[in-house]
């Protein structure tokens, strides 16, 4: 008898975590946003989750954990057991973060390779930025004032060793000149400032800047992607322009921890990608100024690395600032 | 002008529409109860229920999520002065003499005349709102860091008028929180201050956790174990309204909250939460009885909250003018327009009247129907005063542990928030106001921040603060100020020795 | 009539001495963070300002304040049922994301109800079961704002 028990019961531990997996989901995912309500991610979140919700048949509930710039949530998400039931929406800053940790000599929140990307859904180049009345209508211009007079011409960011700033790092290293850094608490405030005049120049995604330049408030110079935008055809890319390396995205994209169990993985993947192309998501994000940019794990993969490894560049050529 | 009552009354056709107004009233709804419930603010409510309007047209959703940012501002103060548990930042003022008046048996008009100030808030400012606009928007816009920086100071300056008993403890209270609001990722050198390993101290110590334990669970340590234990209130029904002494001693301070709510909201990136302070800190000046000033002063209730509303419907002057937030709320609503294909700023006006005015008609009767919404609710609030005390309390600590953890789904912060609780207890046994903490807490990042933007603007020169006229203003008033403070102390010195003597005495011979 | 000591603890002085050390334990832990200069301020420039700022209101608390009322006669009646509220809580905190919201708040409240407040067990148990599953299900399951889960999941 206590034979026959034990037997069942190590059969059903046995079973669990196999039927477990064949029918995930079988309770509800908790999606982490590393932010505050209200900005880029937790819109994109809360656009995607109702057709992922429909896909995988089991509700999405949003986390917003926040703090540390993103760090806390990101940490959360790489430490959380790796289940399937806690999945990550991050933005670019997910590789910037433990770069800035190592710089400080920080510990580390968590490592980039305990994340398993899932799929890319978004990702906009930024856009160099000036004031509309400034004497500057190309880069070459922007350039030569800054480099005629170093250090004076200022630009504003969403904050240290943020996606704005190393966008804008990336730049100012690769055409050899100094601007001054004037970090801002947020996106918003950063560009509010330009439109106010207290700084010179800005590097923002699209979305925020785009109503500002049709009415003619700002002007826009250059973009960091490998191609023009649609919305904005007369502006010219860096690469266009002879800059290397000078390519940065603001992107969002989901992620899980690495170890989670391959077969959980595919219905992960396969759900976004449907969730990814259903039409409701597409408009949103439309609206919002940020096009949706799918793509699957294994393409993501690459995208990741190569842009891991060049912010990981800006920040070490930044440095510490004294 | 005349244009002007034009489109207002094609505004109101659209706001009065059945469709429309069912969902103002949801949004309403939905917003006064997440104001209500703690640790879910505006800016979590609309975030909620942005997906659910995602299959509206514009107006509607427009319409419905800024009725659940308005209505999420008149709720907040509930739970302030029925449980002393600031809902928000912005109704910590609230709490002092709120629930000083809930504890004696006028929560009834506490309730309702924070309500009918809301309302005379909210509607001024819209009047405001819609014929000031785009001036006011483009005096917003010359904001940068240097005039922050001499807002923040005089804001700072207004501390020590605020003190109820020493100014000498309310400046150290001040100091701890300007000295606490510096933990956290410096966001100018990225360094992290006081971290000790724990990265939820990224961004330092939050307003919530801060703020509801000095107060809510500072309030219960303090009076759980009395023996004999805070009375059972039975409101009559007579208690439910001001009374007309009240109302006399609350119109002027709604009037000068309206006023610089609404001023203090249009300017971006400032904290709304200034105008509270500075409202109460005005109405305490202007007092015939300052002594009643947390004791429960009707009129430290009305200005504060009046000044709170008007913030709110000053803080979308930019938004509509300008398309640029003031705020994160104000960004979520920027966002929500977006994605409804509308684009807020000097473009929206002309382009969708229909809309725009629509929005701004709805703002009158959101208004409105907040108002006609609360009064009866007052009635049902004050029930809870009717819970005795023994059950009443482990409720009250259940919503502080609750509302800070969904505040932020942060652990930590509720560890800070039983922290601070206990050193809330302490310090009112040793007769220390904490309302100074929180202000410090809110205002040392932003004033640091101010102040070393506007350094690194001008390459470490200390002129750029009196180049720019408006920050010259605002420091030369904040000197006047400071003269002016400082010269009855100066003058009362040796009287003030005196008394101090005579107090000492009088305490040792106890 | 107590003979006059000059080292009385009133409630006062103690305060004070509490912000000359908190102040100066500030500074401590700015250590290894940038000063900065007055044109250029480093991360710890404003913590060290403020620090001193709060050490001089700290010694002149001490210096000034004679009066106040000892620390001993200030009543702590209720001192006992405050640190057993305060453990409760930190308990609770500690229990959060281990036990779930639901176990821990039920926990709690009875705890506070029946323990601290000497309330009847059973209409304890009924309050505290009541409002822990009821709170939770008005956030977590209506409003979606996700509280910690039990080991089981479910709630």
């Amino acid at each position: 008898m206590i034979r026959l028990l034990s037997a069942l019961l190590g059969a059903a531990l046995l079973a669990a975590p196999a039927l477990a997996q064949d029918d995930y989901p079988s309770r509800p995912i908790t999606m982490i946003i590393p932010f505050p309500p209200g900005g880029v991610a937790d819109q994109t979140a809360r656009a995607i989750i109702t057709p992922l919700e429909k896909e995988l048949k089991q509700p999405v509930a949003i986390r917003n954990t926040q703090g540390a710039g993103g760090a806390v949530g990101m940490g959360a998400a790489a430490n959380a057991k790796p289940d399937g039931y806690t999945i990550l929406l991050a933005l670019s800053s997910v590789s910037i973060i433990p770069e800035a940790d190592k710089l400080f000599g920080r510990k580390p929140a968590y490592t980039i390779d305990q994340l398993k990307p899932i799929a890319l859904l978004g990702a906009d180049p930024t856009v160099l930025v000036v004031r509309a009345e400034s004497p500057w209508k190309t880069v070459k211009e922007l350039e030569e004032a800054a480099k005629k007079e170093p250090g004076k011409i200022a630009y504003s960011s969403s904050g240290i060793y943020g996606t704005l700033h190393m966008a804008m790092a990336m730049f100012t290293n690769a055409a050899g000149i100094n601007m001054k850094h004037v970090p801002f608490n947020g996106g918003g405030p950063a560009v509010t400032a330009l439109l106010g005049g207290h700084v010179q120049a800005l590097a923002s995604g699209p979305g925020p800047v785009l109503a500002h330049i049709k009415a003619g408030k700002l002007r826009p110079l250059a973009n960091w992607g490998t191609k023009r935008l649609a919305v904005l055809p007369d502006v010219p890319t860096f690469a266009e322009l002879g800059y290397k390396n000078v390519e940065f995205y603001i992107w969002a994209g989901l992620f899980a921890p690495k170890d989670v169990p391959a077969p959980v993985m595919e219905k992960l993947r396969a759900a976004v990608k449907k969730a990814a192309a259903a039409p409701e998501f597409g408009s949103a994000m439309e609206k919002l100024g940020s096009p949706v940019a799918y793509l699957d794990a294994p393409e993501f993969e690459k995208f990741w690395a190569a842009d891991a490894a060049r912010l990981a560049e800006a920040v070490k050529r930044v440095g510490k600032v004294e | 002008m005349l244009d002007v009552l034009q489109n207002l009354g094609d505004g109101f056709a659209v706001a009065l529409s059945p469709g429309v107004l069912l969902y103002a009233f949801i949004g309403c709804l939905v917003g006064t109860l997440v104001g209500v419930l703690p640790g879910i603010g505006p800016l979590a409510g609309i975030s909620l229920l942005l997906p659910a309007t995602f299959g509206l047209d514009a107006t509607r959703a427009v319409v419905m999520l800024a009725g659940i940012y308005y209505g999420a501002m008149y709720g907040g103060s509930t739970t302030s002065i029925l449980m002393r548990i600031p809902g928000e930042a912005a109704s910590v003022m609230t709490c002092i003499d709120g629930y000083a008046m809930a504890r004696k048996g006028r929560a009834g008009p506490a309730l309702t005349i924070a309500a009918i100030g809301s309302y005379i808030a909210g509607t001024a400012s819209v009047v405001a709102l819609m014929l000031l606009a785009p001036p006011l928007a483009g005096f917003a816009l010359r904001f940068g860091p240097p005039e922050q920086f001499a807002l923040l100071v005089l804001g700072l300056l207004v501390l020590a008028y605020m003190s109820v008993g020493s100014m000498l403890k309310s400046l150290a209270m001040a100091t701890l929180g300007l000295l606490l609001g510096t933990i956290g990722i410096d966001h100018m050198s990225g360094y992290q201050r006081y971290g000790y390993g724990l990265h939820e101290l990224g961004d330092g110590i939050g307003v919530v956790p801060l703020a509801v334990g000095l107060f809510g669970l500072g309030e219960i340590l303090a009076t759980a174990g009395r023996a004999k234990p805070p009375e059972v209130i039975h409101p009559r029904f007579r208690d439910l309204l001001p009374d007309r002494r009240e109302m006399r001693e609350a119109a002027a301070p709604v009037a000068r909250g309206t006023i610089l709510g609404f001023l203090v909201g249009i300017i971006p990136g400032s904290a709304h939460i200034i105008a509270t302070f500075v409202s109460y800190a005005v109405e305490k000046k202007l007092s015939k009885k300052p002594e009643e000033f947390g004791k429960g002063a009707i009129a430290g209730v009305a200005g504060p909250e009046s000044a709170n509303n008007a913030a709110t419907s000053g803080a979308f002057v930019p938004m509509l003018a300008l398309g640029i937030p003031s705020g994160p709320v104000t960004a979520v609503l920027i966002a929500a327009m977006m994605v409804h294909g509308v684009q807020p700023g000097p473009l929206m006006m002309t382009q969708q009247p229909t809309l725009f005015w629509g929005f701004i008609a709805s703002m009158y009767v959101g208004n409105l129907m907040l108002l006609i919404l609360n009064l009866p609710l007052v009635g049902l609030f004050v029930q809870v005063l009717r819970i005795p005390y023994g059950y009443l309390f482990p409720a009250i600590v259940m919503f502080c542990i609750l509302g800070v953890y969904a505040a932020s789904g942060s652990i930590v912060d509720v560890w800070i928030m039983l922290i601070m609780g206990v050193l809330g207890y302490v310090l009112r046994k040793l007769d220390f106001e904490t309302a100074p903490i929180v202000l410090g807490l809110i205002l040392s990042p932003l004033i640091e921040l101010a102040m070393r933007q506007s350094l690194s603007m001008s390459n470490g020169s200390y002129t750029i603060f009196l180049e720019k006229p408006i920050a010259a203003t605002l420091l030369a008033a904040a000197l006047v100020l400071l003269i002016l403070g400082l010269l009855p102390l100066v003058r009362g010195v040796a009287d003030w020795r005196a008394r101090l003597a005579a107090a000492d005495g009088d305490a040792e011979s106890k | 009539m107590q003979p006059r000591l000059p080292l009385r603890l009133t409630a006062d002085r103690v305060a004070g001495l509490a912000l000359i050390a908190f102040g100066a334990l500030a500074i401590v832990e700015s250590r290894g963070l940038p000063v900065g200069s007055l044109r250029e301020p480093g991360p710890a420039y404003f913590p060290i300002v403020l620090s001193l700022a709060l050490i001089g209101f700290g010694a002149l608390l001490l210096a000034f304040s004679g009066g106040g009322a000892g620390l001993r006669e200030l009543g702590w009646e209720e001192a006992r049922h405050a640190l057993l509220i305060v453990l409760g809580a930190a308990a609770a905190i500690f229990l959060l994301p281990r036990a779930g919201y639901v176990i821990t708040i039920a926990l709690l409240l009875f705890y506070l109800l029946a323990v601290v407040a000497r309330r009847h067990w059973l209409l304890s148990i009924l309050v505290s079961v009541g409002l822990a599953a009821g709170t939770f299900a008005l956030f977590d399951m209506g409003l979606r704002v996700l509280l910690p889960r039990s080991p089981l999941g479910f709630f």
